[in-house]
């Protein structure tokens, strides 16, 4: 027991020697990229296998590594911060982040500072946790040419103050028109935060540049577009029923027609509630809210279906006046759909027809798209670039060399001690508490080919240096748990200022200030120094 | 003998004042036991853990305070839809419907059944005495093994 805490203890002084004190018993290491939900997850079922399973019992190592000087990943910065309730569960991940058996190590980026490679020396398991960090696009002309297309992504991530998008400005004080492509959760999100009053968000922990930029916004119209029919849309029913009946001064606006829909669109609604649900939202609004008096100050949130976009325009390709020297957006061209196909797989195609029918310019002066997400390749690692995820069967990661990925388990080979969980392993679905049981899986099978592996007596204790060690020899400035709770802290302090949760620090530069526990001298041209800043 | 029990649980209380405090003091025994149920917990290895349910509870709280392995992830604030159990039918069919802000958790649920609902919005009530409670399967291997969920 002593032997433990003066360990613990030597490793926070950083003293390398002290990483195998425990040589004799072989420890089951593990390595978890990324430091979202799902690797909270991971390491609270890791942590639960621990306790009931005596061979794994007392030797477990979790080192949890995040790109960010700050763990949670999208609790942090993907969560909106009108939606505080579901941040209710940062307290649970505050506490498994602070395990003694749970090391943190923010601003290590794998393939910067640590190769994949390396880690699969160091460690038993590397568990890839890395999440969506992509973003799928339009493909379409004028999408990276004009200013004033975003991707939905960044403006998430830049009102909810991440240091990588603080720079950002969104001209909202001369924007009357905002196009959002895309009809999924995020989406809502973007149109939500857009049209809110920005009253309701001043108490909230939003980031005060967006605060900022929201303040003098004159929108008047959002138009959130999906190419397939109301039946299809992504989004859940509590995002949705939140937009069109709970937020004050947006007045959701539909056509008609478009909510229209086929045979084939009712055998869809019959096999899943919660599109039914969702339809059923749409339609019970739009009724309702053709018979109530208008308000004519409100925003309109206009939820339109059927449309592709073709093309960002900067000019009207009509008239004599030609904006194109300038590329700034100012339409958004679209063609009318239609869905063919059976139920479950239909699809859009465009609709030939009379220009004028099929047509429709949108004013815009800001468009974002919203999807989806995908995941982000590491090097050395198999990639499946079509569906954005890492080839992997309950977890395990599927050799790149085998010769088709729906072959039969017998054919398949599997990275050895290389695993993947949460987004990154299913695509970007589900809520937070959806990575409970993905982490679960794939915590199962770490665990089980951990087993095997010490059954057989093939187990080789990785004789490899500490991780910690590799870092400071690289002086990498990275930021540990404790740095982490300085950053919290002081977050917390500033927002008690404002009478907020928190305020969050929106650069890297404060927060490694804060954060970091010695400081990367190409950087600040500093010899580093071990012990923690005050 | 019920003034000694009644000593001994006054001096759990003072030994671990912060795991009691929300208990009310100068309880008589007799009383105490009227106002609780019988509730059954079914675990997902399929053990049975039976408990005495004080009336006003909620499941997850009860579920919390008896070491059962039920996940609040937004501590019942109708934000996720971790805390979703599987009633018995007789139990199901006692309770009012499930309100929108339920439901709309509830399409979220993984191996959502007909008698499903959220532990953090079922409360303890003297009619729902002997209530059997089902956790859902913890992960998809699980369901495969045997479990069928009847989605929709």
């Amino acid at each position: 027991m002593f032997g433990g805490h003066l360990c613990r203890l030597l490793k926070q002084l950083c003293k390398p020697m002290c990483a195998y004190t425990n040589q004799a018993t072989p420890e089951f290491r593990t390595c978890i990229v990324g430091s979202g939900p799902a690797a909270m997850y991971t390491i609270e079922s890791l942590l639960r296998f621990q306790a009931t399973d005596p061979l794994v019992s007392k030797r477990l190592v979790i080192d949890v590594l995040e790109k960010l000087p700050t763990p949670f990943g999208l609790l942090r910065y993907g969560v909106a911060p009108d939606h505080p309730e579901v941040r209710n569960v940062e307290g649970k991940f505050q506490d498994l982040l602070s395990h003694p058996q749970v090391r943190f190590f923010g601003n290590v980026e794998v393939g910067r500072d640590v190769s994949v490679s390396e880690l699969r020396n160091l460690y038993d398991a590397v568990i890839l946790a890395a999440g969506c960090q992509e973003e799928r696009k339009l493909e379409i002309p004028g999408e990276n040419t004009l200013s004033g297309i975003y991707s939905a992504r960044d403006f998430v991530a830049w009102y909810c103050g991440h240091p990588d998008y603080s720079h950002l400005w969104f001209d909202f004080s001369s924007t009357k028109d905002v196009v959002i492509i895309g009809q999924g959760n995020v989406a809502l999100d973007v149109a939500r935060i857009i049209g809110k009053q920005v009253e309701s968000l001043r108490v909230t922990d939003i980031s005060s540049v967006a605060l900022d930029c929201l303040a003098n916004s004159v929108v008047q119209n959002i138009h959130v577009i999906g190419r397939r029919g109301p039946v299809q849309a992504s989004w859940t029913a509590k995002e949705l029923r939140e937009c069109l009946f709970s937020v004050k001064g947006l007045q959701p606006c539909f056509e008609k027609q478009e909510l229209v829909i086929s045979d084939v669109d009712r055998e869809e609604l019959n096999t899943s509630r919660t599109t039914r649900r969702c339809y059923d939202l749409l339609t019970k609004c739009f009724s309702e809210r053709s018979v109530s008096q208008q308000d004519l100050f409100a925003r309109k949130l206009y939820l339109r279906f059927l449309w592709t976009p073709v093309a960002f325009l900067s000019h009207d390709q009509n008239s004599e006046i030609d904006f194109a020297g300038e590329h700034i957006l100012r339409f958004t061209q679209l063609r009318r759909n239609r869905l063919t196909g059976s139920s479950g797989k239909q699809k859009a195609v465009l609709v030939e027809g009379p220009l004028g029918d099929v047509n429709w310019k949108q004013q815009c002066e800001l468009a974002f798209r919203s999807i989806g997400y995908k995941g982000k390749s590491f090097e050395e690692v198999p990639f499946d670039e079509k569906t954005g995820i890492v080839p992997n069967k309950w977890g395990r990661v599927i050799s790149r060399t085998s010769p088709s990925l729906n072959s039969v388990a017998e054919t398949e080979s599997y990275e050895t001690g290389l695993y993947v969980v949460g987004w990154l392993k299913r695509g970007p679905t589900g809520i937070i508490g959806s990575n409970k049981w993905d982490a679960e899986e794939t915590v199962k099978t770490v665990v089980d080919d951990f087993l095997s592996k010490v059954k057989v007596n093939r187990y080789e204790l990785s004789q490899g240096e500490d991780l910690l060690t590799l870092l400071l020899s690289r002086n990498v400035a990275f930021v540990d748990f404790k740095g982490w709770k300085r950053i919290d802290e002081e977050e917390r302090r500033r927002g008690k200022r404002r009478g907020i949760e928190r305020e969050k620090m929106l650069t890297w530069e404060e927060l490694l200030e804060f954060g970091a526990v010695c400081t990367r001298s190409k950087t600040y041209g500093t010899e580093s120094e071990l012990l923690p800043k005050k | 003998m019920w003034t000694c029990r009644a000593t001994t649980r006054n001096l759990i209380r003072r030994l671990f004042p912060r795991r009691y405090s929300h208990m009310r003091q100068y309880v008589s025994e007799p009383q105490a036991q009227k106002e609780t149920i019988r509730i059954t917990f079914v675990l997902q290895d399929g053990t049975k853990k039976e408990i005495e349910a004080p009336i006003g509870k909620h499941i997850l709280e009860l579920a919390h305070e008896h070491d059962i392995d039920l996940e609040g992830a937004c501590e019942g604030s109708l934000a996720c839809s971790t805390c979703h159990v599987y009633l018995d039918e007789k139990s199901y069919n006692k309770l009012p419907e499930p309100s929108d802000d339920e439901n709309d958790m509830l399409d979220l649920a993984f191996g959502l059944t007909e008698y499903s609902r959220l532990g953090c919005q079922v409360v303890a009530s003297p009619e729902l005495d002997g209530m059997v409670i089902t956790l859902p399967p913890a992960t998809r291997n699980m369901m495969v093994d045997g479990h069928v969920s009847k989605h929709h």
